[in-house]
């Protein structure tokens, strides 16, 4: 029969068995404190924990012994990379235009642009790149400075272009299956409306309609001020006639700190 | 109506966005000849630099090698109509060009 007093003398050391004490009645008043250590932790605390299946958010917080102390810590203090995706167009059909509104803002100063299997749906096109303002991809830049050097297997073209309509940064594509245009391009400050200061370059490569080859393109832009739309929001690949597609994936440079 | 690509999906171009659009397609157009061209003029360079090591004074140029690159030089002058520069530039199923007088001359 159970005992429901205690004997003469108190419990003996060690004799209380797990059955005797009630499911959830130890409390956390009742753990001392400092007194849970690793042994006492199981895996299922993590892996029986609801998954999150995205990066974290910068808020997002992780715990950590520092220097023996235990601390919790932002994701954004653990997360070293300094190209953030801010936004991206994916298509495998031939459009108007590959176009961002507004991918750029005051958050990073600086962007990294990746675009991979562009074509021109006209055999003949060049792909050329021009920024938007005001955040509509309506408003198209004007005034574009650049200069180029274009390299083809036996020749090279350099030269520059003054007040052109457009950053014409791939010549005369050839389409169909197979021919694709890839490349990289870094933007400089394109939130700035002091005359010079937003800029860029772009390294491309793509293969040439009329039998002239690969050409691989050098090609650095400076932005002049352009009455008020100097404040550029963001950008689009167009075809120089008739449409395309592509990838195109768009990083802020985190700031320097 | 024209689509267009964004971040958030394929739509068709607004009002402003089809005009920009329809002015590219006539800037195209209307360049047409300009741009054919200056394509000559390129391919035309690109002959004639080379060659240029044949005017090297230890290398003696051949006859038929001055005349083809006098006949590149007098190309523009030729060849002054849309039609003409389309013939110039006419290529073959394999993309290569089709008028002889891109062919350097072997004699």
């Amino acid at each position: 029969m159970s005992k429901t007093t205690i004997p003469a003398g108190g419990i003996t050391d060690s004799a209380v068995t797990t059955a005797k004490i009630n499911a959830d009645a130890v409390t956390a008043a009742k753990i001392a404190d400092d007194a849970i250590s690793e042994e006492h932790i199981d895996a299922t605390a993590i892996t029986g924990s609801t998954e999150l299946a995205a990066t974290p958010a910068d808020t997002d917080e992780i715990l950590i012994s520092d220097a023996g102390t235990l601390k919790r810590i932002d994701f954004s203090h653990l997360d070293a990379s300094k190209f953030k995706q801010v936004a991206t167009v994916s298509v495998t059909s031939a459009q108007g235009a590959l176009t961002f509104a507004s991918c750029f803002t005051s958050t990073y100063q600086n962007y990294f642009v990746i675009f991979n299997n562009l074509k021109v749906a006209t055999n003949g096109a060049d792909v050329n790149m021009l920024f938007h303002y005001g955040d509509s991809n309506g408003n198209d830049s004007s005034n574009h400075n650049y200069s180029f050097i274009r390299r083809y297997p036996s020749s090279t073209d350099a030269t520059n272009e003054n007040n052109a309509n457009d950053i014409k940064f791939l010549q005369a594509q050839k389409s169909g299956a197979g021919h694709f245009a890839h490349g990289t391009m870094y933007v400089f400050n394109p939130l700035s409306t002091t005359d010079g200061v937003t800029s860029g370059t772009i390294l491309s490569q793509g293969n040439t309609n009329d039998g002239t080859g690969a050409q691989m393109t050098v090609l650095a832009f400076n932005m002049p001020e352009a009455g008020s739309n100097s404040a550029y929001t963001g950008f689009q690949f167009s075809a120089s006639t008739g449409n395309i597609q592509g990838d195109i994936t768009v990083y802020g440079i985190v700031n320097p700190s | 109506m024209t689509t267009i690509a964004t971040p958030e999906g394929i739509r068709e171009m607004t009002a402003q966005e089809q005009a920009n659009y329809d002015a590219r397609q006539k800037r195209w157009a209307d360049a047409s000849a300009s741009r054919k061209l200056a394509r000559i003029k390129f391919l035309r360079k690109e002959r004639l630099e080379a060659t240029d090591y044949m005017a090297n004074s230890d290398v003696t140029m051949p006859d038929y090698i001055k005349t083809w690159r006098q006949t590149l030089r007098d190309l523009p002058q030729n060849n002054t109509t849309e039609s003409q520069y389309d013939t110039l530039l006419e290529q073959n199923a394999d993309d290569s060009l089709k008028h002889s007088i891109w062919t350097q001359p072997t004699e």
